[in-house]
């Protein structure tokens, strides 16, 4: 992890309240799907803390990282106003990331369910990549509220999609779980991940839990420092030694086993 | 040029240190920052026993400050001695070890606990989280108890005793007089204002517990003024802390008759604030040809 002055070489909507931000990576570390970095979103002390993004890709022959995010608040606000040239002060990479936490016995499976919902949805085309890259068959479902929320322009063609809308308007219609649910062929021999709002997340985990598959999940919390050390952004957790894991730190990535959901 | 602060029988090498709760032990922010250039650490508050902290969400940013409800969450004196002191030890900056409790037994036994460890250099004793049901706030707005605990403390460590106050009091003066009456090394102030927000589309408060600790830019007045107070009540040295997000705010303290600082939430914004403090206490000594930081002292009455 590093805290460095980086340069925003593009920046462009890809759904509706949807940007996708490249900027410049400096630190050594090759930044992994399923970790984030946090912005400093101007000098002002409104908005004050930094704020955590997961990245969305990474090229590395450039050298070029990504995130996608949702302008929800005053940070993402500022931040979609941003222009190419513009320096930003980034720190990361930070937390784990999905091939750290996952088995060795579920990364030998043969389907890799990759599902996505809302903001999750960055971190989760960058690990439909790695899983490509590293020779797996990942199959990636989006769900979203309506298809004007789906950034079509940065799914990978080669990636066997699946979108589902609430109001049918693509793809199909209903949850991811109804979807998967709909298709009992998927349960055999796969793994589920999962980056989304907490219904989905809690979902998914369900749904592992039904088919006796496991689940890998991305959390999302309020955070201050970002790096472990103020105890800001815990979940709760199945563990009879620690009532609480910091999502900065032994996250974001757990398994759904880990947490406990309420 | 002078840097150097006292303390008790110990002198920092400058003014700037990390607020507790804000930088854990240090493992963390030593991956970011040099250690060795803060003046001083002061630690995540130890309790005897582990406690896990308070329910989430803990924390929510309001304007210029966030409020936060972690709930002292720490390893204990076991697991500190066990998987923190190791760290620690490699760490060539003043470590002030903050200490909190349920009981003044509890206080004590974390000092009788931990002061053989060479590494730690003083003790900040925490009568002030607003985020625990027993101790913390209750122990900081009566001045009785204040000198009680204090002069407890003092006859189990002879390392420096920093005692931290509450601003949610009605004359903060006297709660400082009382640690100063109770054999004291210095006075810090402030710790986190009490606070709330509320949800009200779901009706409920933002944080569980409900009121919880305000701390950032919005408090920085209010901790000026209260370092302001405390200097002019005690003989004891004062260190100032409460929204200090550059060298000017710092300076606001040292001028107000803080010896040294503490920055906590600014850290979060930007893990170099320390060292750029740092540079820019000495840019403004130089710049207004103060020696020492006692100099900072002689400008308001």
């Amino acid at each position: 992890m590093k805290q460095f002055e980086s340069q925003i070489l593009s920046l462009k909507p890809v759904a509706q309240g949807y940007y996708r931000l490249d900027f410049l990576w400096s630190p050594e570390s090759e930044p992994m799907a399923g970790q984030f970095l946090t912005i400093r979103v101007g000098e002002l002390s409104v908005p004050l803390l930094r704020r955590p993004f997961a990245l969305s890709a990474y090229d590395k022959d450039k050298g070029i990282a990504s995130i996608i995010f949702q302008k929800i608040g005053k940070g993402t606000e500022l931040l979609s106003h941003m222009n190419p040239g513009d320096s930003i002060d980034i720190l990361g990479p930070l937390g784990n990331c999905f091939s750290q936490v996952v088995s060795p016995a579920d990364n030998m499976k043969e389907k890799h369910i990759v599902v996505a919902g809302g903001i999750g949805t960055g971190p989760m085309l960058y690990l439909a990549d790695e899983l490509k890259r590293e020779g797996k068959n990942p199959l990636l479902i989006i769900g979203c509220r309506t298809k004007d929320l789906v950034p079509y322009s940065e799914i990978d063609k080669s990636i066997e999609t699946v979108i589902c809308t609430d109001d049918g308007s693509d793809g199909f219609r209903g949850n991811v779980v109804e979807y998967m649910r709909s298709n009992p062929l998927l349960e055999h021999n796969s793994v589920i991940y999962c980056c989304g709002p907490e219904p989905m997340l809690n979902g998914c985990h369900s749904y592992a839990v039904e088919m006796g598959i496991s689940s890998y999940v991305s959390l999302e919390q309020m955070m201050a420092c970002g790096i472990g050390a103020c105890m800001g952004c815990t979940c709760e957790i199945n563990n009879e030694k620690k009532k609480y894991a910091r999502v900065c730190k032994e996250g974001p990535v757990f398994s759904g086993g880990e947490i406990k959901w309420t | 040029m002078d840097l150097t602060v006292k303390i008790g029988s110990l002198t920092m090498s400058n003014p700037v240190g990390t607020a507790s709760g804000t930088f854990g032990f240090g493992e963390e922010y030593g991956q970011l920052i040099d250690l060795s250039k803060l003046g001083a650490i002061y630690t995540k508050a130890l309790t005897p026993e582990p406690r896990e902290g308070n329910a989430v969400p803990r924390l929510v940013e309001t304007p210029s400050g966030i409020l936060n409800s972690i709930g002292l969450a720490n390893p204990g004196i076991e697991r500190f001695i066990e998987e923190k002191v190791p760290f620690l030890e490699t760490v060539n900056t003043s470590i002030i070890l903050n200490v909190s409790g349920s009981t003044e037994e509890d206080y004590k036994t974390v000092l009788a606990k931990t002061d053989h460890l060479s590494c730690i250099d003083g003790y900040e004793i925490n009568i002030s989280c607003p985020n625990v049901k027993h101790g913390g706030l209750a122990f900081g707005t009566d001045p009785v108890q204040v000198e009680k605990l204090t002069a407890s403390l003092r006859k189990v460590t002879a390392k420096p005793l920093i005692v931290k106050l509450t601003p949610n009091v009605t004359d903060i003066s006297v709660i400082a007089k009382a640690a100063e009456a109770g054999g004291a090394d210095a006075i810090s102030c402030i710790n986190t204002v009490r606070g709330m927000v509320i949800d009200t589309k779901n009706k409920k408060t933002v944080i569980p517990a409900g009121i919880a600790g305000l701390s950032g830019p919005a408090v920085r007045p209010v901790g000026v003024a209260a370092t302001y107070t405390v200097s002019r009540s005690v003989s004891l040295p004062v260190i100032g802390l409460g929204g200090i997000m550059n060298s000017d705010d710092a300076i606001q303290y040292l001028l107000a008759g803080a010896s040294a600082i503490q920055i906590g939430t600014g850290l979060f914004v930007d893990p170099g604030l320390p060292l750029k403090v740092s540079e820019g206490i000495k840019e403004y000594m130089s710049d207004n040809k103060l020696k020492k930081i006692q100099d900072f002292h002689s400008f308001l009455s």
